[in-house]
């Protein structure tokens, strides 16, 4: 019944079904229904999210997210041809992405009911082999290291893995504490294993039929995000933008050939959506204390950290065709994001199925724009009670780029947060980075402040002259601010008071504006120019 | 024949008795597990009986069995004892316990392959094992040549995996049904939802599946398992609020409510297998009625040099018209909808706590990519020790249609009131205000106001 309806079911759709015997590991429970496999995906679509919890600190620096079960979060559908038997049948899909969250799965396109849905994490590993043949016959082989001679015992297992001990019929001998060469060989394998979790379906079918099925799930480890670059023109007042996605596939699957799609904008996440963290089994010998020097042979346990992934390509330098291009007009390649809404979000297609492969990082064009209209806006951020001693050096300013997302700057559209690297021409030809910020999602019409560097250029000396406690937890301060300009050419300064702890601008000279960012001064200064502001406010303390 | 052989198999067990099996036929194994992670487990089986004492063990129950939560009744017997036991069976206990006995140590030489096999008397096991052989004392592969050491038995209290064993007196022999009760940890289950939101038809379709997770270290084969919705330990401790939020709470409705939770059986038996997450689809529901909400909560007085987004909510009620309304147990609701090709799109999820039968539920989604609020803090001014605040907020939409945005003002203190507005508000309580600010398409509306937050 669920299976037949569209989404809630969700998805899946087209693997070779081989209506197998039971001849999968992970069938223990279920070992009297029929077994299907569906070894992989024939088709695939991701969409990939913004991952709030990684903050725009991280969004740099992908380098340093590895696989952890929880960071990143994407869409899978995957489309599978499914041989159903009449009946109860129990479904394994293999080939899921590594980060799976199980219960997020559903089935999209399979008429049958569903009866239950179950994830398996028991793994195959050394450990739980011998702990799922405990009380089985299996043969203990010692190999003489002086004859190459083979001795093999049939032994029941009679306890493990932490410290297997062995029963010889009726002789009691453990495994790997005498220090020869010795080895357990099973004769079949324990049901109820699997080599990786393993999603399953039990269903029950009324008849047997070919079935095109979309299985979707959301999948953790998988990232993108935005990275600009800006070339500032010699003009001064446009620059080239161009945007690009960064994918990140953290886990060990990769998604081949897939129609590729990310997403733009705060998704709410549960900390509950994350893949099954399991913890294999070790197969440790817990000997008794031999040598007389140590407590039993101890096994270092730990998982080894990966190692370090190659550093991420450089964002493709300006490659551009656009550079050239005056008209302000986007040059559409085949390797652009085409942006469409998700609802509040944001969606961009990519526009060829493409791979991301385990532990890779990628690039994709996603915007260009030239000739963005932008001011280079000195600012310098006060509080109240900032005050240079006599001999402090003058205050650097920050250089901030400001613009507003319109079409009458040459923007306008929607720009999702991230990285900026800021070049400018350099004498030669050639390009000089400027500064590096970052911006968060900005939508059609909002301001666009980007934070760079420091600048010596424009320089501020803040002095409070005067500072008085005026009735209960109000303090009154009267600071002089000196900025100069040490450019050859004119700069555009701002001084911003932000407008917290009950902020009132008492007198000031030239006049202020309440603004979003507080109290604020904007004045443009000639080449050398040294000017003060004066300014008396009332805060709480 | 399969049944024949089990038979068969269950008569060989039943004459060595003593030692339960986990494969009766007529076992009767049931589940009730709890959100809490706690699970209550029963377990019918029929047991043959010698007269008198006998201990009975239980080697397939949960190794997070909580011991002092077990019961074992029957008809005619009594409990003398009942012990866990939990001293597992590995080489290094197995010298420990052999201290004070001897052994057969075989050496072999490394150069010949010769094996000499003598007999030990283990001394100690303390940072090395101390053997005397013959008159010999000597330290266990001191020389670190090969030595494997042979002991004649595994000491009774040894066990593979913690075994629960109760000693009974049973006043006459013969097959008597016993039924174990017991709590376990490392069994849980917790409610996921599936949303499908058309915010056209202003309709949700709504799909509810219980998750358990069973890492206890045992398998429960072919149990009846039903769930208990519902906090039944720690009364009076109020987890925050996980980001949902009840709206409006509904009546309790009788159906399924066992006490002050509800129950939910699974309708068929199965078997929950260690390391297993199982689902089982417990609610469906189409057409619900669902909207959308912006949202800006500004709790004090503040400018931001960046916008601040909206928060996206969806409100629901778990209801339609065709059915009557559902409880819904606490858990993870996962809202999708249709992107421009109708291809299902996954845009946000939030927990939501236990919800009576015909609540009204609102989640945050995320946040608005195109709607924001920009505060400016036009002045502040102190009179009498009040301070009064004039504000401007800036809210813009870069949608192609109108919005309405939910902006609430926190912060008021005793006696605070609004001074003037460019909206009209409404007090929600003694701290908040709230607005309701239309903004045109791909446009900006100002809100401002003064208020005097008293203090």
């Amino acid at each position: 019944m669920a299976a037949a309806r569209p989404l809630l079911g969700l998805l899946l759709a087209a693997g070779l079904a081989l209506p197998a015997p039971a001849q999968s590991p992970a069938d223990g429970s279920f070992s009297g229904l029929t077994q299907v496999v569906s070894p992989g995906p024939e088709q695939l679509a991701i969409a990939i999210y913004q991952d709030p919890s990684l903050g725009t600190g991280r969004l740099a620096d992908f380098q340093d997210v590895y696989f952890d079960g929880e960071s990143g979060l994407a869409l899978v559908s995957e489309w599978r041809t499914i041989d159903l038997p009449a009946g109860e049948s129990r479904i394994s899909f293999k080939g899921v992405a590594e980060g799976i969250v199980a219960q997020t799965a559903a089935v999209d396109g399979l008429p049958a009911q569903l009866i239950e849905r179950n994830q398996d994490f028991d793994l195959l590993s050394p450990g739980s082999l011998v702990a799922r043949s405990l009380g089985e016959t299996v043969s203990w082989v010692r190999t003489d290291p002086a004859t190459g001679r083979e001795t093999t015992e049939r032994a029941v297992i009679r306890s493990g893995p932490d410290g297997v001990v062995l029963d010889v019929g009726g002789r009691i001998e453990t495994l790997k504490c005498s220090g020869g060469a010795e080895r357990l060989v099973f004769d079949r394998m324990p049901s109820g294993l699997s080599d990786r979790p393993t999603l399953s379906l039990r269903v029950r079918a009324p008849q047997a039929g070919r079935y095109k099925v979309r299985l979707t799930y959301l999948s953790v480890g998988v990232l993108w995000a935005a990275n600009y670059v800006a070339n500032l023109s010699s003009d001064g007042r446009t620059l080239d933008l161009s945007g690009w996605i960064t994918l990140k596939n953290t886990g060990r699957t990769g998604f081949a050939n897939a129609l590729t799609q990310v997403v733009a904008g705060e998704v709410k996440r549960s900390n509950e959506t994350r893949a099954v963290v399991t913890n294999t089994v070790p197969l440790t010998p817990r000997c008794w204390p031999m040598d007389t020097t140590t407590f039993g042979a101890t096994r270092w346990r730990g998982v080894p950290p990966p190692p370090p992934p190659p550093s991420p390509p450089p964002p493709p330098a300006m490659a551009m065709a656009s550079m050239a291009d005056a008209a302000g007009e986007i040059v559409v390649t085949a390797q652009k994001a085409v942006q469409t809404d998700l609802g509040d979000y944001k969606l961009y297609t990519l526009a060829s199925p493409t791979t991301v492969a385990a532990q890779q990082t990628k690039q994709v064009m996603m915007l260009q724009k030239s000739g963005v209209r932008y001011d280079r806006v000195y600012v310098y951020r006060l509080s109240p009670d900032d005050s240079a001693e006599a001999d402090d050096p003058p205050r650097p300013t920050v250089v901030m780029f400001r613009t507003e997302n319109r079409e009458r700057n040459n923007l306008g559209l929607p720009l999702p947060g991230g990285d900026i690297s800021i070049m400018e021409p350099n004498a030669r030809g050639g390009k000089l980075l400027v500064g590096e910020g970052r911006f968060r999602n900005t939508g059609i019409g909002a301001p666009l402040e980007i934070d760079t560097a420091e600048s010596v250029e424009v320089q501020v000396t803040p002095r409070v002259i005067r500072e008085q406690e005026v009735g209960r937890n109000r303090v009154r301060h009267t600071v002089e601010v000196a900025a100069h300009n040490n450019k050859a050419v004119p700069a555009m300064f701002e001084l911003r008071m932000p407008s917290y702890d009950g902020l009132r601008v008492l007198r000031s000279a030239p006049r202020h504006q309440m603004k979003p960012a507080g109290a604020v001064w904007t004045m443009t200064l000639k080449p050398g120019e040294r000017r003060i502001v004066t300014l008396t406010v009332e805060t709480d303390w | 024949m399969r049944r024949t052989v089990l038979s068969v198999a269950l008569v060989a067990v039943a004459s060595f008795m003593a030692i339960s099996g986990a494969s009766a036929a007529d076992r009767r194994l049931s589940v009730t597990i709890y959100n809490s992670g706690q699970s209550l487990v029963e377990d019918i089986r029929t047991e043959t009986l010698t007269a008198g004492r006998q201990k009975l063990e239980f080697k397939d129950v949960s190794p997070q069995i909580r011991s002092e939560t077990v019961s074992l009744s029957a008809q005619g017997i009594s409990i003398v004892e009942q012990n866990f036991d939990y001293d597992l069976l590995s080489p290094d206990t197995l010298m420990e316990k052999a201290v004070g006995a001897t052994v057969k140590i075989v050496r072999t030489n490394p150069a010949t392959g010769a094996q000499i096999t003598e007999v030990a008397k283990v001394l100690a096991v303390n940072g090395g094992v101390v053997l005397q052989i013959g008159d010999r004392i000597e330290v266990l592969r001191d020389d670190g040549l090969p030595t494997r050491v042979i002991f004649d038995r595994v000491p009774e209290n040894l066990r593979a995996r913690p075994t629960l064993s109760v000693v009974v007196d049973a006043a006459q022999a013969g097959p008597r049904q016993t039924t174990l009760n017991y709590l376990t940890s490392g069994l849980g289950w917790n409610a996921d939802y599936v949303a499908m939101f058309d915010e056209k038809s202003g309709k949700l379709d709504l799909q509810g599946w219980v998750t358990l997770t069973n890492t206890s270290g045992t398998s429960f084969d072919s149990a009846e398992v039903q769930l208990v919705a519902g906090n039944v330990s720690g009364g009076g401790f109020s987890s925050g609020r996980p980001g949902g939020g009840v709206v409006s709470a509904g009546m309790a409705s009788g159906q399924g409510a066992l006490a002050d939770y509800y129950l939910y059986p699974l309708a068929e038996r199965t078997t929950i297998a260690q390391n297993q997450t199982k689902q089982v689809s417990f609610l469906d529901i189409l057409g619900a009625p669902a909207s959308k909400i912006y949202r800006v909560d500004r709790y004090g007085f503040q400018s931001e040099e960046q916008p601040v987004s909206a928060d996206v909510l969806l409100q629901f009620s778990a209801a339609n018209a065709a059915r009557t309304a559902s409880p819904m147990p606490a858990g993870t609701v996962r809202v999708y909808m249709r992107d421009a090709t109708g291809d299902p799109k996954f845009i946000g999820e939030n927990s939501i706590p236990h919800s009576p039968a015909g609540s009204t539920l609102a989640i945050q989604t995320g946040q608005a990519f195109d709607v924001t609020l920009q505060p400016t803090i036009l002045s502040t001014d102190k009179v009498f020790g009040r301070t009064r605040y004039t504000v401007s907020y800036l809210v813009r939409n870069a949608r192609p249609e109108p919005v309405i945005v939910n902006v609430r003002q926190g912060g008021l203190w005793i006696e605070g009131k609004v001074i003037t507005e460019s909206l009209p508000s409404k007090r929600l309580n003694a701290q908040f205000l709230s607005w309701d600010v239309a903004v045109p398409a791909n446009g900006e509306t100002t809100l401002t106001f003064t208020v005097d937050v008293g203090r």
